[in-house]
């Protein structure tokens, strides 16, 4: 995993280019990854540096911090009851036929779309993107702005332009972490509506240790714009592995039992108004499809990564 | 999967290791021989690209250091103990008593095993799950005595109850095998109490049947209890087989399963332990509820099998499953022979 200054995707995948890889990796999309260069592998915070942490808000008092801590406590002991007659009730969902979808996410009010984070380069101060997510008048989740790729003026980065939306990380009660369980199911489903521009979907499979907190599964997405919506089913197979934003030379395929949330980032590197309309988001089993991992890995020369 | 030169070479250091423990006469050698056993073993993890595994391994790693830290502590400790009050030989030898407990993952000392299972493939949770229990027991048999035995009586029933109470709402197959080695591991913390030979006995029996199951699991590419359903439809002989070997892991009879349960439970009534085979025999039909629910989803219910899928399984699996099935049928009628080592 290299860590340091951004250079496109192309130069940094030889090996791919001439093998039988999926095409979308191969298209001219350009991160704006600016991850700081590191020399050890310890990482301080999720957040992947304290350089981007954005801070705000107005500070609490010792007794505002303890009144809402009190509602907090009240709020998880009530999900933690409710996960414990969950558990008594010992019905697990065992037996899927081919074609049954889960709808994990449904944007038809207000609720679901607040749960939803957006972030922008603006946030991080490394550009002038701006993106909202909001009700749409046809009660579906907006997610739309204005994408500008001018880089910030700091002799730093050389590249601007990404807004993304992220789910909340999957928890339990008592802000215990947890994941998403998708095992029994082979495609993440989703209904949008673009705008002709490409998307990637994001899928964050942080581990417990910290050099796994920044993996993520990516997917690029095609929209077509019009009015018309397009039902998208992603095999999960087709996601490959990035860190920081970076692919990684050493693939494994997506584990579905480690699944902590999912973002989808408008960075395609075009500037102007951007909109994307989402419907739902679920997943869906289709009894058909075997394959684990749509991308070869190649047996290299020792000494040369992904050996 | 074990064609690599190394993997030979680990699973070599594994068995020998083992020999060692069971062989040693002195506290250093066995801590040298259960060290060289987590070693090869965290190796043998750590041989995959998957990051999962490689996780699962360090963890697997952290909690083998504990556990190794507190028993070369407390036998040196046990070594300098005339020095001091006789009272502390007591503490020492808890220590490396709950330090062995920790090694093999009973209850309350579980919490590491299932989220270690999830993340390893299905033949490196067989050897977990079977051959890396071998050398703590092998050191417990030794080093219980009258004091130790009704700490003993406790950890067995918590043992039991985890075993029963945390595989009812699982999913994953592997998971479900953790809780179920769990349960497993009261039984057999309350064979100690009859004899050797009876503890023996189980651990064989739990063995046999517990790799036979992972073997077919791996051939199969079952990780999930949806993947086993309707899989029933296509190879009704294996279905039938695997059915056999998840209720015989039960207890249920005339399974082999069930002779190595009645065996220690007859021995725990015996000797009076009436509390200890009670909450055995309750957690063990909590066992066997969720092996019943994967018995279920493969053979029972019906469903449109799909017709462009179909499970290629090599004729040498399918002997060897019914193999295994067979086997832990003869065991049961060869009940009069065990019974005579008793």
């Amino acid at each position: 995993m290299m860590r340091g200054l951004h250079y496109t995707i192309l130069f940094r995948q030889p090996r791919l280019r001439n093998c039988n890889v999926i095409s979308p990796l191969m298209l001219p999309i350009r991160s704006a990854s600016g991850s700081q260069k590191s020399i050890t592998v310890w990482e301080p915070s999720r957040k992947s540096s304290k350089r981007y942490e954005v801070s705000g808000g107005k500070p609490m008092t010792k007794l505002e911090h303890m009144k809402h801590g009190f509602q907090v406590l009240k709020d998880e002991i009530v999900s933690w009851k409710e996960e414990q007659m969950e558990r008594l009730r010992c019905d697990p969902l065992a037996s899927f036929q081919h074609g049954d979808y889960e709808t994990i996410w449904k944007f038809n009010s207000l609720d679901p779309i607040n749960k939803w984070i957006v972030s922008t380069d603006k946030d991080h101060n490394i550009g002038k993107t701006e993106a909202k997510l909001e009700l749409s008048p046809g009660r579906k989740a907006l997610f739309h702005g204005l994408l500008n790729t001018e880089p910030p003026k700091d002799g730093y980065h050389a590249k601007s332009g990404f807004a993304n939306i992220m789910s909340r990380r999957a928890s339990r009660s008592f802000k215990r972490q947890s994941y998403l369980d998708w095992n029994s199911y082979t495609h993440l489903l989703m209904r949008v509506r673009g705008d002709g521009r490409s998307y990637i979907i994001v899928l964050h499979t942080d581990g417990y240790f910290d050099v796994t907190w920044q993996d993520q599964y990516n997917y690029v997405l095609f929209t077509r714009g019009g009015p018309y919506w397009q039902t998208v089913r992603i095999p999960f197979s087709k996601f490959f592995l990035a860190f920081k934003g970076r692919i990684q030379d050493k693939q494994s395929a997506l584990p579905l039992g480690n699944i902590s949330g999912l973002g989808i980032t408008c960075m395609d590197a075009i500037p102007g108004s951007f909109q994307l309309e989402i419907d739902f988001i679920g997943v869906y089993y289709d009894a058909h499809h075997t394959e684990k991992f749509a991308y070869e890995m190649y047996k290299t020369r020792p000494l040369v990564a992904g050996n | 999967m074990f064609i690599l030169p190394h993997h030979i070479l680990f699973l070599f250091i594994l068995l020998f290791s083992m020999t060692m423990v069971a062989c040693s006469n002195s506290w250093f050698s066995m801590w040298l021989g259960l060290e060289m056993n987590m070693l090869s073993f965290v190796t043998l993890l750590m041989t995959s690209v998957n990051m999962r595994e490689a996780e699962s391994g360090i963890k697997y790693f952290l909690v083998q250091v504990l556990g190794s830290i507190g028993f070369l502590f407390g036998s040196l400790s046990l070594g300098c103990s005339g020095f001091f009050f006789s009272f502390n030989e007591f503490l020492w030898t808890y220590l490396i008593f709950f330090s062995l407990l920790l090694k093999i993952g009973v209850g309350p000392f579980h919490f590491w095993f299932p989220g270690v299972m999830e993340g390893i493939n299905m033949i490196n949770c067989g050897m977990l799950m079977t051959w890396q229990k071998l050398g703590p027991f092998c050191i417990l048999i030794d080093l219980q005595n009258s004091i130790m035995k009704s700490v003993l009586v406790v950890f067995a029933m918590i043992s039991g109850l985890v075993g029963g109470l945390g595989g009812l709402n699982q999913t994953s197959l592997r998971k479900l095998l953790a809780y179920s080695s769990i349960g497993h591991l009261g039984w057999m913390l309350g064979a100690i109490f009859i004899s050797n030979t009876i503890w023996k006995t189980y651990f064989l029996t739990y063995s046999f049947l517990s790799l036979s199951l992972i073997l077919i699991l791996f051939f199969m590419g079952f990780t999930h209890i949806n993947q086993v359903f309707s899989f029933g439809w296509e190879k009704t002989t294996d279905s039938l087989m695997i059915m056999m070997m998840f209720l015989s892991l039960g207890g249920l009879p005339p399974f082999g399963g069930f002779l190595m349960k009645w065996v220690v439970f007859n021995g725990l009534v015996n000797n009076g332990l009436f509390l200890l085979s009670t909450i055995l025999i309750s957690s063990s039909l909590l066992n066997l509820f969720y092996y019943l629910r994967v018995c279920y989803s493969l053979s029972l219910m019906g469903s449109d099998a799909p017709l462009w899928v179909s499970m290629n399984t090599s004729t040498n699996i399918s002997i060897w499953v019914v193999l295994s099935g067979v086997i832990s049928i003869i065991i049961l009628f060869s009940s009069s022979f065990i019974l005579m080592l008793m």
